[in-house]
């Protein structure tokens, strides 16, 4: 077979049984990780450590072995890698896999100089939405009525919540009905409109692999030359095997993604229904309860600016405004650069549905200059000297 | 490429140190080779407790831990030798004097293998642990069972009807979002307090000394929970008053106190058969020389007194032994300090107001004991049994009666009455009678930065628009306030809150206030004009 | 129960037009707009006296927490004036002015803060007509608009 270039469409899987039969969709993934590890061609790859079937947290290793063993993709997981690779400080060189989410912050960082693209490689994921961990444990066991310790694992299918326990069995609803009662995805995922990581070095996922490799195989786009690189390299290795994407994959995943993205407009046009009445006073009851612990700021994967930041400077504790200079000088900063990815609301202590707060004013700019923050190396429209400078 | 450093990594799964609240955290500890440690936090959203949201306290605890730990790798390979020197000396220290004049502090700053091993220290000794926030009510044994916690904080969430005596977002922050739920769901939330807070569909005014019988609002019924809390400085007879009025057994009202420490519910618990001392009681033994030796785990006395004298009669103690696993102001007077690992290293369960038990674990794969193995080391030297961590584990799960620890299920615990002395149920107030020289009352409202002793933006006072004009104080300049003696003057920012007149509210501890209400004088600090 | 117990106690107070007059905080770019205040006020020509004139360097020195902030204090609308385009003291200031003030225009559009509330005009150092002819256009627009909610009762 020819080399692997960019653009190039293609199926693999994992030449290790075990690993190609626990991943679930093949374990190229992992094949091209530990092939990375094991050549030398990064120092770290990103691993879940599993405390649970609900709680997993992300962290470093140089063990081919540890990446082998970490095989298997959870939907509860929201981990913020922007944050988490940031803490390296460019020190060291490091792969992973993320969200498209994930990437789209990992490239504002890299347009802000605070993370650098030659040490890192990453493997963007499908993803069809992330579910709240906590809310998926109250949800199987109020609506599954599945006791959360024999979970043995969760799987989204043809717009089902599939999950399996133990004893084999598999206790499928639809996320539509589970989202009627905010039983389901996070309402960022609902109206996300990035399912496929195009923004990363490899986008990866199960959409489009059909007939006797489903469930075997993984497709994967090759987006840049790292890409093409790592993906090569594990070939090389006889770590992973693969095959040119049928054209009728590359339908069906182009097909599963705009049923998604129709999905998420009609979410989209929900949410953002222009607000009656008093649009000031509507905001200033929404952070009524806002505490100012900064949390949102913390982990917003779009913020470069450190604890000197103008957001945090500026706003004083003694004063009694109907809406904090926090908050407004946020909702400025974002309205070009938001990407959506929920971490705000995620760690709000007083519940503010912060994300659906900063898209309100990063919608009408981001649309009318038709900008989508992450997904390519233009610079972010707010430090031109010139908005015709937007290409 | 550029040059990489090798990185490892440790995450800590545990729980935030602030309060009582239980917030479940991840602390990340990253080591790049040959270099010091960075700690960060993630958020630990598979938490029953906070899925995953911390307030200002919790997100800032990196700083907290970074600022105020021992060197904490010391602790990976075991005990050394200034940790045994320092363990003898307590030892001989207890040896030394009679089992009445020592007392055991704990007020629930560590997990509870350390707290059940200090209470094997004090079996050993014959001298109770005292915990110094369970008991400052009369009558405990009447009330224990309705104050250690019998509703979760879900069960807020569905409430129809909440009486509310803490400032949530101050006292208790992430007790925010519950309520936020709650009143999303349709619970009427009543305010008992003089603010006025956004989430409260009704305030009723009440005065920190005024008695519950005379408050018209307060009415508790079946469908009612009430959320108060129990501190060091806690008026008792609120406490009391409260389950009188709500009395549970009749209207089955539910009540849920909240606690200032990460584990002041799981101490008080297993402390709760011994005859306690309150933090006065211990403070006046040492006055009067009956007590000479004080050894306090984790618990800094200093921090927990508002009255900066507390610091001259702990000198007066013949040795003060402290363990601490954080760096505090009680530790520079210490006779003698034994130090232990960072609450975030050590493995545990704590016990969280709503009586939840949380498991604390790390991905290490030896985990550090070194505060547990410290206690076990002066059992050893004072003569005692000491016991394995795995005995102490196991004991601890049958005083809560369960078989495993499972942080989503909060097991029922039935409570026997038990005694403690007595105290004076007045509200401590600075500068007793009425001072004509004063014209407002300076209250503290409780909050994990007070508790710890650390900095944050808070040092300004809070103050009616009302009572502003009425002093005349000048917006963006100060006030200054003094203490009803005069002896102490301050000059403060002052941030213009919805709230009763002729009040002021702080967060932060301040010089001339020295009890949680005080009379105190406010006026426009003068401007001096400009030469 | 109903799911929402109307909260009388915590809405928004506003200000009753009686007895109120616009305030207005004005920013002029010391090269330009300000020699055009200059020249508005040696040529006695008739001006509104809202009208709080506040001198910076260049109109790109306006931050949003300026704007904000002057809102927040009570200020009903919020004008600034720099140098035509092209004709900057430092070649392209006004032109990031304009970069910033769409997004803050946008963001107040969002917030339900009228149009007029805040305006951006160049205006040349010879301008003094035009700068007396903005000044009483804008409060006049102002005084038709009311207080802004941004103010508070007890901000005189």
């Amino acid at each position: 077979m020819t080399k692997v270039k960019v653009g190039d469409r293609l199926i693999g899987w994992s030449t290790n049984e075990e690993v190609r039969s626990n991943g679930g969709s093949g374990g190229l993934v992992t094949a091209v990780f530990a092939a990375a590890l094991e050549k030398g061609l990064v120092d770290n790859v990103v691993v879940l450590e599993k405390a649970n079937q609900f709680e997993a947290v992300p962290i470093i290793t140089d063990s081919v072995e540890d990446v082998f063993n970490s095989a298997g993709s959870m939907h509860m997981l929201i981990s913020n890698q922007t944050k988490y690779l940031q803490q390296f400080k460019n020190e060291a060189s490091i792969a992973l896999a993320v969200k498209p989410c994930d990437m789209r912050g990992i490239r504002e960082q890299q347009k802000r100089n605070t993370i650098d693209s030659d040490k890192i490689f990453t493997v963007g994921l499908n993803c069809g939405g992330t579910m709240a961990p906590f809310k998926i444990r109250e949800v199987v066991e109020s609506v599954y009525e599945v006791d959360p310790d024999q979970v043995k694992g969760e799987e989204i299918e043809k717009g089902k919540l599939i999950i399996e326990t133990f004893d084999g069995e598999h206790h499928s609803h639809s996320i539509d009905d589970l989202e009627v009662d905010d039983h389901g995805r996070r309402e960022n995922c609902r109206y996300c409109t990035v399912k496929i990581a195009t923004n990363s070095d490899l986008a990866c996922g199960n959409w489009g692999v059909i007939g006797e490799l489903s469930g075997r195989g993984t497709y994967v786009e090759v987006m840049t030359e790292k890409g093409a690189e790592f993906l090569q390299n594990a070939i090389d290795m006889k770590f992973a095997e693969v095959v040119e994407a049928p054209e009728k994959g590359t339908e069906i995943r182009g097909k599963v993604n705009g049923v998604m993205l129709k999905m998420a407009a009609n979410t989209h046009k929900e949410v953002f229904k222009p607000i009656e009445g008093d649009k000031l006073e509507d905001l200033r009851k929404e952070l009524e309860n806002c505490i100012h612990c900064g949390a949102c700021k913390e982990v917003c994967p779009v913020c470069a600016c450190g604890v000197d930041a103008k957001c945090n400077k500026y706003y004083d504790p003694t004063d009694d405004y109907d809406i904090s200079l926090y908050h407004l000088i946020r909702f400025l900063h974002l309205s070009d650069s938001c990407i959506g990815c929920g971490q705000c609301t995620d760690v709000c202590p007083a519940d503010i549905p912060l994300t659906r707060l900063y898209r309100r004013f990063a919608n009408p700019v981001q649309e009318e200059l038709d900008y989508m923050p992450g997904m390519d190396d233009r610079t972010p429209p707010f430090f031109l000297t010139k908005l015709e400078e937007l290409e | 490429m550029t040059k990489t450093i090798k990185f490892s990594e440790n995450v800590y799964t545990t729980v935030c140190p602030g309060c009582g609240f239980g917030c479940g955290v991840y602390l990340r500890e990253l080591m790049p080779e040959g270099e010091n440690h960075i700690l960060n936090i993630d958020y630990r959203k598979p938490s029953p407790v906070n899925e995953g949201k911390l307030c200002r306290f919790g997100v800032k605890l990196p700083e907290y831990f970074e600022q105020t730990e021992y060197n904490s790798d010391s602790f990976e390979t075991g005990l050394n030798e200034k940790h045994m020197e320092a363990i003898k000396k307590a030892a001989d220290a207890l040896k030394g004097v009679k089992s009445s004049e020592i007392a055991l502090v704990s007020a629930g700053n560590t997990t509870n293998e350390e707290h059940m091993a200090f209470i094997n220290l004090g079996k050993t000794l014959n001298t109770p642990v005292n915990t110094c926030v369970n008991h400052v009510y009369k009558d405990i044994g009447k009330l224990h069972v309705y104050t250690s916690g019998n509703v979760s904080y879900s069960e807020i969430e569905n409430a129809k009807k909440i009486y509310l005596f803490v400032n949530p977002y101050v006292s208790y922050p992430l007790l925010t979002r519950r309520l936020v739920h709650a009143k999303r769901k349709g619970a009427e939330i009543v305010y008992f307090g003089l603010k006025k807070l956004p989430i409260a569909c009704k305030n009723v005014k009440t005065k920190p000394c005024e008695s519950l019988y005379e408050v018209d609002e307060f009415k508790p019924d079946s469908e009612t929970v009430i959320i108060s809390d129990i501190t060091p400085y806690t008026n008792s007879k609120r406490i009391s008053e409260i389950v009188e009025i709500a009395n549970p057994e009749k209207t089955e009202a539910k009540l849920l106190f909240m606690k200032p420490f990460v584990n002041s519910t799981g101490a008080g618990h297993l402390s709760r058969h011994s005859k306690q001392k309150t933090i006065q009681n211990i403070i006046k033994g040492i006055e009067d020389g009956t007590i000479r030796v004080l050894f306090c785990l984790d618990t800094d006395i200093i921090n927990m007194c508002l009255n900066p004298e507390v610091e001259n009669v702990l000198k007066k103690v013949e040795t003060l032994i402290v363990m601490s696993s954080t760096i505090t102001p009680i530790c520079e007077i210490a006779d003698v300090l034994i130090e232990t690992e960072p609450f975030y290293k050590k493995e545990g369960t704590v016990v969280n107001s709503e009586r939840r038990i949380i498991p604390m674990s790390s991905t290490l794969d030896t985990p550090i004991r070194a505060g547990f193995n410290q206690i076990n080391e002066i059992i050893k030297a004072v003569g005692g049994n000491a016991k394995s961590f795995e005995d102490t584990k196991e004991e601890i799960l049958s005083e809560f009666g369960i078989e495993k620890v499972d942080e989503f299920k909060i097991p029922e615990v039935s409570i026997k009455k038990y005694d403690v002395e007595k105290v004076s149920d007045k509200l401590e107030v600075c500068c007793p009678a009425d001072e004509p020289d004063t014209n407002a009352k300076f209250i503290y409202e409780l909050n994990p930065f007070m508790w710890h002793n650390r900095k944050d933006e808070n040092d300004y006072i809070e103050i009616s628009p009302e009572f502003i004009s009425e002093i005349k104080l000048i917006k963006g300049h100060t006030a200054d306030i003094n203490c009803a003696c005069k002896s102490i003057n301050k000059t403060l920012r002052y941030k213009p809150t919805d709230m009763e007149n002729g009040y002021i509210f702080s967060q932060k501890k301040q010089p001339f206030a020295k009890a949680p209400v005080a009379k105190v004088n406010i006026k426009p600090t003068p401007l001096v004009k400009k030469q | 129960m109903t799911a929402e117990i109307e909260c009388e106690q915590n809405k928004r107070v506003s200000v009753s037009r009686e007895g109120w007059t616009p305030k207005i905080v004005m920013f002029c770019c010391n090269w330009c707009s300000y020699a055009g205040a200059d020249g508005a006020g040696v040529a006695r020509l008739q001006q509104e006296t809202n009208v709080r004139v506040i001198r910076v360097m260049c109109s790109s020195r306006v931050d949003a927490v300026h704007i904000y902030t002057a809102f927040l204090e009570g200020a009903d609308g919020v004008l600034i004036t720099g140098c035509h385009l092209g004709d900057c003291h430092y070649v392209n200031g006004n032109e990031k002015t304009l970069v910033k003030y769409k997004f803050i225009k946008s963001m107040l559009d969002e917030m339900g803060i009228e149009d007029e509330r805040l305006q951006l005009q160049w205006i040349s150092a010879s301008e003094g007509q035009q700068y007396a002819a903005f000044v009483n256009e804008m409060t006049e627009k102002i005084r038709k608009l009311g207080p802004s909610p941004f103010r508070k009762p007890e901000v005189i």
